[in-house]
């Protein structure tokens, strides 16, 4: 098992809506860990953005309804693709209070791939596009 | 299209001769040897961003003709991915591709001339081909390396790449080997003056039933400039050896 060419998470961005994708997956990495295209809500305060290769990661605290929080991470887009795409290392602050739409883990662990953020104004910055028909 | 047809064409008969390409080809005009002939090449400046249409998109890639052998083999690989086998690359480990992967990925690269040479910057993994364009031959007996030995010539504006001695580490796409047989042809050629092709002839006698042809294009972005991309700064992505996916969390 080498290196897989198949598509990448930058390409679901960049193919958004007009070009049907044949098989989904990463440049650096495979989606088979993810549900890939399950969209999941998790609503929780960022705890650390970190603006590095290959992806950016957000450690995100979400409350667990017991007074207590529960830990996510959540993979991102490389800061290269981001930054070409408008985010900045300052996109997402430590406090920061978000929705967060991710691709959950298949395994069931607290973890995902990150597609858009929404902010309390309602601004949203999205990593990947929105799925067909939303 | 007339010429790259063509190209494929020489680039099948050549390899059924045994021939090596690059004496099937005539270098014409400059050829970059000299600071005074670099001046007189294409101007390929900025930087070349992926299409991602291409890479990613309906007809954008195909699936190579296998002999028996390597068939079989891609099947053995297709089965195995039901048990959950091969669903993870090596890249995840950040280990680049090679070629010829490294030249379809979804970051941008840059074309770097000097005299007697033409240095290919890719982006994704950080990473460099050098492609001698000072008349130098192939190596009588190349090492084995995961970009090959490539030499290069100009054919009118093009630069045709010719490339041999691949370690067979590398896959020609995923779950198709090659033996240290395979041997590469590019012509890079500009459509328009931003948006370049790469066409690239994959030939091998022991696991191509017929010359493989893959198109890439490029746009160009005079005011990018290529980032680094240190796969090990915060990987947390993981294949193990079967090709089992795995993401480590904290």
């Amino acid at each position: 098992m080498k290196m897989k060419i198949v598509a990448s998470v930058t390409a679901l961005a960049a193919a958004a809506g007009a070009i049907a994708l044949a098989a989904p997956a990463f440049a650096h990495h495979s989606t088979a860990m993810f549900e890939w295209g399950k969209e999941q809500k998790i609503t929780g305060t960022v705890k650390e953005f970190q603006w590095t290769n290959p992806h950016t990661w957000t450690v995100f605290n979400v409350p667990d309804g017991k007074g207590g929080v529960e830990e996510w991470g959540l993979e991102g887009m490389s800061p290269n693709y981001l930054g070409r795409n408008g985010w900045t290392k300052a996109s997402l602050k430590p406090g920061d209070k978000v929705d967060m739409v991710i691709y959950p883990l298949r395994d069931g662990r607290k973890g995902g791939f990150t597609v858009a953020v929404t902010f309390p104004d309602g601004r949203t910055i999205r990593e990947l596009p929105s799925s067909p028909g939303k | 299209m007339k010429a790259f047809t063509r190209h494929i064409a020489m680039a099948a008969a050549a390899a059924a001769l045994c021939l090596p390409l690059a004496a099937a080809a005539a270098p014409s005009g400059p050829q970059g040897r000299t600071w005074a002939e670099i001046a007189k090449l294409p101007d390929w400046g900025g930087v070349w961003d992926a299409d991602w249409s291409k890479l990613f998109g309906p007809g954008g890639r195909t699936q190579p003709d296998l002999t028996p052998a390597y068939a079989a083999k891609f099947q053995a690989w297709k089965d195995a991915q039901k048990e959950g086998e091969n669903l993870q690359s090596t890249s995840a480990n950040c280990l680049p591709p090679g070629m010829p992967g490294i030249m379809q990925q979804p970051y941008p690269i840059e074309f770097l001339f000097t005299p007697g040479k033409v240095t290919i910057a890719i982006e994704a993994y950080n990473q460099m081909r050098r492609v001698f364009t000072d008349g130098r031959p192939h190596p009588a007996d190349p090492d084995p390396l995961w970009y090959g030995h490539s030499i290069g010539h100009w054919e009118n504006g093009d630069l045709v790449i010719d490339t041999v001695g691949f370690d067979t580490a590398t896959e020609i796409t995923g779950g198709v080997g090659h033996s240290d047989k395979m041997h590469t042809v590019e012509r890079v050629h500009l459509l328009d003056p931003n948006r370049m092709e790469i066409t690239t002839t994959i030939t091998d006698p022991e696991a191509l039933a017929k010359p493989y042809v893959v198109k890439m294009q490029y746009v160009r972005h005079r005011d990018w400039d290529i980032k680094e991309y240190i796969c090990e700064q915060n990987n947390r992505d993981h294949s193990d050896a079967e090709g089992r996916p795995s993401m480590k969390l904290n």
